[in-house]
């Protein structure tokens, strides 16, 4: 029955139907705080990956088989935040940014420019020092994010497993 | 009014278990977009936090994929993304939250689900446009659940 279902379910839905995840907040809303994660998911790929232990020639093959699995997860999640912090920064650049906001911060194409090489450079490697680099980045561009808006921020721990800190805005005192 | 082939594909989809594809953002991180889905049909009591697809309230062609949040009969209440059922605070391990979660510019932050509506949201609460934007979604919206294919 469940054979003769699939069957019928190819046949009637050749093409997968396409299901929308929305995200077009008509209220003008962002955020870098997601892409601040999903470069420390980066930066903790990249530790877990130098922390597994590397098989030699005493190596058997289930030990080889169980490292090998856990290395092409390991790469494949550090791409999907990798690519994740692009797309996220894509969206602040694009859409958040403005000719005005350029005319305060010089720099903000430059540095945005970077931080996508950079993503793609961590994409690319396994590299920690990129990954780090990478969330520095990201987090200047929070602050300038922030600062657009006349909101201070401060650094704190990001009390995960990775280390390091997170960038997050501090409301003004009432 | 939907088109004939519309409610075919409507009422054959979550019987034949058919398979889907999500595009866009708003249920990250569970979801990524290019995931692949399959639908299966609603339970008779669609659980909450089971994953739903459901007709778009402003596109009735279109098929959205969100979270169910909020049953028949249930008071929701939302802050900054972060919901509460009846009074209670909801644990949403797979939500991602933000200091400002959209919907919070909207005077009402509480509503009331009737007989047979539903509270749907997207787990990436600053990226989503769901029923804090479009309000409850009644029961004849739903189309199916969804599962990883």
């Amino acid at each position: 029955m469940n054979r003769f279902r699939s069957w019928l379910a190819a046949r009637a839905f050749r093409r997968p139907i396409l299901v929308h995840a929305h995200c077009d907040v008509p209220c003008g809303i962002y955020d870098p705080h997601t892409a601040q994660i999903a470069a420390l998911g980066v930066v903790r790929m990249n530790q877990l990956i130098a922390e597994l232990p590397k098989p030699g020639p005493q190596t058997g093959p289930q030990e080889l088989e169980a490292y090998q699995h856990k290395l092409a997860r390991y790469t494949h999640v550090k791409e999907i935040n990798a690519e994740a912090c692009k797309h996220e920064l894509r969206i602040i650049w694009g859409d958040y940014f403005t000719p005005e906001h350029l005319q305060k911060f010089p720099d903000l194409h430059g540095l945005f420019w970077e931080t996508m090489k950079l993503a793609s450079k961590t994409r690319q490697e396994v590299n920690l020092q990129a990954a780090q680099d990478l969330l520095a980045k990201v987090q200047r561009i929070a602050e300038i994010f922030w600062k657009s808006k006349n909101v201070e921020v401060r650094k704190q721990p990001s009390l995960q497993k990775s280390g390091g800190e997170l960038l997050y805005p501090v409301p003004a005192a009432k | 009014m939907p088109t004939l082939r519309q409610a075919v594909r409507r009422w054959f989809a979550p019987l034949l278990r058919a398979p889907a594809h999500v595009t866009g953002p708003s249920m990250e991180p569970a979801l990524l977009p290019g995931t692949r889905l399959q639908l299966t049909s609603l339970r008779r009591m669609p659980r909450r936090g089971s994953v739903v697809v459901l007709e778009a309230p402003d596109d009735p062609g279109r098929w959205d994929v969100k979270r169910l949040i909020g049953l028949p009969g249930e008071l929701i209440e939302w802050q900054a993304g972060q919901f509460s059922i009846n009074g209670t605070p909801l644990q949403e391990p797979y939500a991602r939250l933000s200091a400002q979660g959209p919907g919070d510019h909207q005077e009402s932050r509480t509503v009331r689900l009737g007989p047979r509506e539903y509270f749907v949201a997207g787990d990436n609460r600053p990226s989503s446009r769901d029923s804090r934007h479009y309000g409850p979604v009644s029961r004849n919206r739903l189309v199916a659940e969804a599962e990883r294919a």
